[in-house]
């Protein structure tokens, strides 16, 4: 290779969609992009196994929240396949005796849900519209940089734009945000709901993801952001062909930009001259030159083990070294016969989400138990099955079952090796439950705990949110003050992944905001 | 029939202070309470013959000097004793103390980390920066939600601008204090467990959230608010009033009387008087009715609305607006008498923390159990206790050569998981005290006089506070400031006219002593001089 082929405009470590995001505004701006990914196969999390052949489940997770539409028209990624199998995707609180219960997002589904949940109807639709319009509130922040938080003027600009959209939106909904932000879903769903079912599916959705049980303060704000980035991203989508059809589609519009993706390249360390980004340098020696670098994976991985501690100052060092991801996730797909038959889920919401989160106190007990190192009997879980709406994922008559199990701890106590097969058939017979005859359509199947996320595909501690949604982890301060706005001490050099603005959720933002900084820096 | 500019209701410390200043302003005001001796919670308890202590508090604290100047109580004779804060003692025989002189205090945590020892000079300043800011949220009234869109916008505004000036670093630091757990916080200053367990143990005792709960970083500045800041450099101290909380209960009944204000013991209000939606009066258990311009509560947010009130006569909705205040007791009152002064052989000879108090502590994740347990509402296992000798340092709290111990065990249920306390659970609960002090004191159970343990149920029987929470409401920020105690509403004024709340359910809460006593009164006086 010349000399001239180790150099380029820009570095993208990490094809996981972000990452990929990033490549490809910048590849469309002309720059001469590489982008580095030491697995095999693009997306990360977000892409598609092969559990066996002709069955192909989403690897980690099965439904988006959307891509805004600016970004999908702006890397004109349905030129380049990406498409949906379905949208607005409802989700239902699965319900041990078959008497579930659909979310209502139209007239005609609340109707129905007024029938089955008198006493709670009146108080879900108002806590609905809350959510919503404190959610409408935020949802601008997260489709932009964040504001600079050492530019007075700047702040100034951002609080008082704030300050007037809140006046407008009805005073109620600034200053219930006031009272929001602290509160804990929990003492929230405690105070308006009746029905357990209810109150479980909507903690679960507040709190997935992160380590907190729901009734740790700040859980609450979580559901407001999550509504946030649904409507950023316009609701949740399944994507056509799998998952990995978004990095697919983005490698596509990448090398469509002559840009360049390399597959089994780990990069090992990241080059600075002066106080400037040079380059990486890759695990078998190859160095790789260009004065833009821009990291798609973990920060800390990218911060501490690519950059060194010597590069950054002492606190936000040490900050770093103790938030250790930790992924409380696992991953079920299995290759099913027959489509699974859940007692009592009416035909039309087979392809639905469909949540095991049965009451308030057992998602509570599960992350309870989770935090001390183990997991509960019936664990809590989130279940999709994509061949419903989209044929090409499995033979004619079979399905894919897709289940994200919450609340599993990353170092079992234990170890995994011997807990592995207690938790698979908790998990199983738990479905069994709801699905009487599960493990009998069994033909194949893959189950990853923390570890083996982390492992199959590259996530750091398996957690693929790279950090927990908390205050102090917002906006300007994701993942942390000092390296907040995508920024680094470094120059040139790019965080681009969940674990900067704004956070987790496939969206492609933090990827396709940082290439906007980036680009502006050079 | 005499009518009263104010009624108070309940001799609470808040209670009284909100009397003191309104009467000091000229008002003619009567403190009823239903108990033969004033104090509320604080009430001064003779234990054994000569030995006292508060009935339910824990007996440390000061007034603001703000509070003690104004009502001028030094010269009513009262004198606040400082020493330094106070000593933990973990369960396998170390100990960790808290010294006013920084140098000292840097020596100390020397002992389990040198390099903790240079992070304390940056934590110390974090902490007051953050008290700075605090202290002034604290110690003033929230200001009334503003009335109209427009003024409530250009409030809104200033507010934005405010904010906008606050430099990034202090942003970022109050936005981790705020929103972190303790064990998270701490973890970017300090190496050592028993340096981090031993600041955490303080900030956990009276609050509902563990060492590893997001916000509860928020607690470590409580002990600051206090502070000075003066340049020793160490940790806080401890401040208790001489002569216990009876000569601070008689300090400010002088300043009462001498202003002509009138205090009447054994005279239980059942019914506060309101008609047309303005509060007119109040109705003793004698069927005596009372008439007043304004009334104050001194009892708990619930306890003021529920059970003084007819509820049809209150505003619609209000009742479910206090139904959802959250209000958990969280901890179990210890009064011991002792014989003879206790040893403690693992400690300093004449360590001058011991004053200061005594915690019995674990690390963080047992200190966590603990919470958890009590979230699951099993007894205590492992408790941590908050003790405190007052006598140490005031010998008028009991005979010569004897002793009084006041300890709140932290994070005992109210209600178990499986039913009430029994007297067999309760007993065990008695033995773990005892037998964990034993550990730091030997020989301590040999001394013991009188013992008595106040389970959460026991306090609120007894004083009629809901919940046996001392805290008179989850201190939790969604119940803080603008939020306290309803959402929306932080203050002393109240939905109904001429009512007003004087105790910590309303701002600030329990952390700042007189404080909501003393808002109270000046929300009062601001709304007699001035038509909104």
């Amino acid at each position: 290779m010349t000399r001239a082929g180790n150099t380029f405009d820009a570095i993208v470590i990490g094809a996981g969609h972000n990452g990929l995001a990033a490549a490809a505004r910048l590849a469309q701006q002309g720059r001469k992009v590489l982008v580095l990914e030491a697995l095999e196969m693009p997306g990360g999390a977000a892409a598609t196994s092969q559990i066996v052949p002709g069955y192909a489940a989403p690897a980690v997770a099965h439904l988006v929240e959307g891509v805004p539409r600016r970004i999908e028209r702006g890397l004109k990624l349905a030129r380049h396949g990406l498409r949906y199998a379905a949208r607005d995707v409802p989700t239902v609180a699965l319900d041990r005796d078959g008497n579930h219960v659909l979310l209502p997002n139209n007239r005609k589904q609340f109707a129905a849900f007024r029938s089955r949940l008198p006493k709670d109807a009146d108080a879900y639709r108002d806590y609905v519209a809350l959510l919503r319009a404190q959610a409408a509130l935020i949802e601008p922040l997260l489709g932009d940089t964040p504001p600079d938080m050492n530019d007075p003027a700047a702040m100034r600009r951002f609080f008082r734009r704030l300050v007037w959209r809140g006046q407008f939106s009805g005073r109620a909904t600034l200053k219930s945000l006031m009272q929001t932000l602290p509160e804990s879903i929990g003492d929230r769903l405690d105070a308006e709901f009746t029905s357990p079912l209810l109150k479980g599916a909507l903690a679960f959705d507040a709190i997935q993801g992160g380590a907190e049980g729901p009734y740790a303060p700040g859980t609450a704000f979580r559901a407001v952001w999550r509504e946030a980035i649904r409507m950023q991203g316009s609701g949740l989508r399944q994507i056509s062909g799998g998952t990995g059809t978004l990095a697919d589609a983005l490698a596509a519009a990448i090398a469509s930009q002559g840009g360049e993706l390399r597959f089994g390249a780990r990069v090992v360390r990241i080059l600075v001259e002066g106080n400037e980004a040079a380059g990486v340098e890759l695990a078998d020696g190859t160095v790789l030159r260009a004065p833009l670098v821009i990291s798609g994976i973990n920060p800390r991985v990218t911060l501490l083990g690519l950059l060194g501690a010597d590069r950054l100052e002492t606190q936000p060092a040490m900050e770093l070294r103790h938030a250790k991801p930790k992924g409380t996730l696992a991953k079920l797909n299995l290759a099913l016969e027959t489509a699974p038959h859940f007692t009592g889920l009416a035909p039309e919401l087979q392809g639905a989400r469909l949540l095991i989160a049965p009451s308030l106190r057992e998602v509570d007990e599960a992350a309870m138990v989770c935090r001390e190192g183990g997991f509960v009997s019936e664990p809590m879980m989130e279940l999709h099955v994509p061949s419903i709406a989209d044929r090409s994922l499995a033979p004619e008559g079979q399905h894919i079952l897709s289940v994200i199990v919450h609340h599993v701890p990353f170092d079992v106590d234990g170890g995994w090796e011997a807990r592995r097969e207690i938790f698979v058939q908790k998990v199983v017979r738990t479905i069994d439950t709801y699905a009487p005859g599960i493990a009998d359509a069994m033909i194949a199947g893959e189950i990853l705990t923390p570890p083996d996320i982390e492992r199959k595909y590259g996530l750091a501690g398996g957690d693929w949110h790279q950090g927990d949604l908390r205050f102090d982890r917002l906006l300007g301060f994701r993942p942390s003050p000092a390296f907040g706005r995508y920024e680094t001490p470094v120059k040139g050099l790019y965080l681009c992944g969940a674990g900067s603005h704004p956070g987790g959720g496939v969206t492609c933002l933090p990827g396709w905001l940082a290439a906007e900084k980036a680009g502006e820096g050079k | 029939m005499k009518r009263h500019d104010a009624i108070v209701i309940g001799a609470g410390l808040n209670g009284l202070v909100a009397a003191a200043y309104l009467a000091r302003a000229g008002l003619d005001v009567l403190v009823l309470d239903r108990a033969q001796a004033p104090g509320g919670i604080a009430v001064p308890h003779e234990i054994a013959p000569g030995f006292f202590l508060p009935r339910f508090t824990l007996g440390s604290g000061g007034l603001p000097p703000r509070i003690a100047a104004d009502l001028d109580l030094a010269a009513h004779g009262l004198r606040f004793l400082r020493t330094d804060g106070g000593v933990t003692c973990f369960a396998d025989g170390r100990y960790h103390a808290n010294y006013r002189d920084g140098a000292v205090h840097r020596r100390e945590i020397a002992r389990f980390s040198p390099r903790d020892a240079d992070a304390w000079t940056r934590y110390r300043r974090d902490m007051l920066r953050a008290a700075r800011g605090l202290s002034p949220l604290m110690n003033t009234p929230m200001p009334p939600s503003a009335k109209g869109w427009l003024s409530g916008l250009r409030t809104r505004l200033a507010f934005a601008d405010r904010l906008a000036q606050v430099a990034p670093a202090d942003l970022a630091d109050m936005a981790r204090l705020w929103t972190l757990p303790i064990a998270d916080y701490l973890d970017a200053y300090f190496v050592s467990d028993e340096v981090k367990s031993h600041i955490a143990a303080a900030a956990l005792m009276g609050g509902t959230l563990g060492p590893y709960s997001p916000t509860s970083a928020s607690r470590l500045v409580l002990p600051w608010l206090s502070e000075a800041g003066d340049a020793t450099g160490g940790a806080p101290g401890t401040l208790m009033p001489q002569g216990g909380t009876a000569a601070l209960v008689m300090a400010l009944i002088n300043v009462i009387h001498r202003h002509g204000g009138t205090l009447r013991l054994e005279a239980e209000v059942t019914d506060v008087l309101i008609k047309d939606r303005k509060v007119h009066g109040v109705e003793l258990a004698n069927s005596e009715t009372i008439d007043a311009k304004a009334v104050l509560s001194g009892l708990d947010v619930k306890r003021s609305f529920l059970s003084l009130f007819r509820w049809k006569d209150l505003p619609t909705g209000l009742v479910e607006r206090v139904g959802r205040v959250r209000m958990k007791g969280v901890a179990a009152k210890v009064n011991i008498a002792l014989d003879a002064m206790p040893e403690f052989p693992g400690l300093p000879e004449g360590c001058p923390s011991l004053g200061g108090g005594i915690r019995l502590a674990g690390n963080m994740a047992e200190m966590n159990s603990a919470f958890e347990d009590w979230r699951a509402r099993i007894p205590p296992r492992d408790p941590l206790v908050d003790v405190l000798i007052p006598s140490l340092i005031d010998p008028s709290l009991a005979p010569p050569g004897k002793h009084v111990l006041s300890a709140l065990v932290q994070f005992v249920p109210e209600e178990l998981h499986d039913g009430a306390w029994t007297a067999d659970r309760r007993d065990a609960l008695r033995d773990l005290v005892t037998t964990r002090l034993s550990e730091v004191s030997p020989g301590i159970e040999t001394r013991i006089l009188a013992c008595e343990v106040l389970l959460p149920g026991d306090i609120e029987n007894e004083i009629g506070l809901t919940g046996g929470d001392l805290a008179y409401g989850e201190t939790t920020l969604d119940q803080m400031f603008a939020n306290r105690p309803f959402p929306g509403q932080g203050g002393a004024a109240t939905p109904l006219k001429n009512f007003y709340l004087c105790s910590p359910s309303a701002h600030p809460g329990p952390f700042i002593m007189g404080a909501p006593g003393a808002n109270a009164a000046a929300e009062l006086l601001s709304s007699m001089k001035g038509r909104r």
